[in-house]
């Protein structure tokens, strides 16, 4: 039999020293820049992952680094600063999710780009220590349904717990739980079994 | 345990390692269960390692980021001048208000007199 993989919830790689984040406090727009630099790529990264649409990913990661320099001050240094960046971040991209009137037709486009990536269905063999390809995992993940792609990009890309998933999507753990769930075995049919992405 | 019910239990045991000990005995001896638990377990692998792949921003991106500070200092001046200001565009204000009625009071009264 065998044993399930070691991981657990990791934080992300720390690029953002806490010095760093005491000269953007202090009100010092050079450290802010450097700042910037180091994170933007992954904040934006993120957006894109849950909106799924690159336009509104830059304007979720301008709205997400104006609410993270409003709110530097509020920053403890309990969780690394980067933890708290992509909270923040999620929190913008699902906001602008709620508000927005989908436009269907430009995020089917993107999608099409994206898929022409995919590999064939059922084409990735699971062997002890295998990975799947990044496109092919992109590719999957953006014809899930959204509110399960959201579900899954938080818990299982960015290991955020099942409870702060629940308050940044407004629902009950439960249907957190649920989400996730259904989440994870449509995604694993689509990699593994060349699923639908009928749910 | 039926093979059913082990595969609903399997995503949570791959990310978490929560499951009973039912599960493990049935795990011991199903092979196509261990597909399932391997496939789950190269596919929370692939997930995680995801975070280090980031796709590149539009390139004006990182400018307009950079220049939040100088933006909200802007914002932040305007304010500052206009309620340090205060009273001066209220005076303001008031004589452009009293200019405006004086000037339309003056228009009818006008019509009035050639009617």
């Amino acid at each position: 039999m065998r044993r399930p993989s070691d991981h657990r919830d990791g934080e992300p790689a720390e690029r953002v020293s806490s010095h760093l984040v005491e000269r953007c406090k202090d009100g010092d727009e050079r450290a802010w820049a450097e700042l910037v630099e180091a994170t933007h790529r992954d904040v934006y990264t993120l957006c894109l992952r849950i909106l799924g649409d690159p336009h509104d990913a830059a304007e979720a990661t301008q709205d997400a680094y104006l609410k993270a320099w409003r709110g530097l001050r509020g920053f403890r240094g309990d969780a690394m600063f980067e933890t708290w960046l992509y909270r923040v971040a999620s929190n913008s991209a699902l906001s602008k999710h709620r508000g927005r009137r989908r436009r269907q037709s430009h995020e089917a486009g993107v999608q099409d780009e994206i898929l022409t990536d995919m590999p064939a269905s059922g084409s990735v063999e699971a062997t002890a220590g295998a990975r799947i390809e990044v496109q092919a995992l992109e590719a999957a993940l953006a014809r899930l349904p959204e509110q399960h792609r959201t579900a899954v990009v938080l818990r299982d890309v960015y290991g955020m717990n099942i409870e702060e998933i629940a308050t940044q999507l407004g629902i009950s753990e439960t249907a957190a739980k649920v989400r996730v769930h259904r989440a994870r075995k449509k995604l694993k049919e689509m990699v593994f079994e060349g699923g639908s992405d009928e749910v | 345990m039926r093979c059913e019910e082990v595969r609903e239990t399997l995503p949570a045991y791959s990310r978490d390692g929560d499951v009973g000990l039912q599960v493990r005995r049935h795990l011991s001896r199903c092979d196509d269960c261990n597909t399932e638990l391997v496939r789950y377990q190269t596919l929370f692998g692939s997930l995680a390692e995801l975070r280090d792949h980031s796709v590149q921003p539009p390139p004006e991106l990182v400018h307009q980021l950079s220049a939040i500070p100088y933006r909200r200092q802007s914002v932040d001046e305007l304010r500052g001048h206009v309620v340090r200001n205060r009273n001066r565009y209220a005076a303001g204000l008031a004589v452009a208000a009293i200019g405006a009625g004086a000037a339309v009071w003056k228009t009818r009264r006008t019509r009035s007199v050639t009617a």
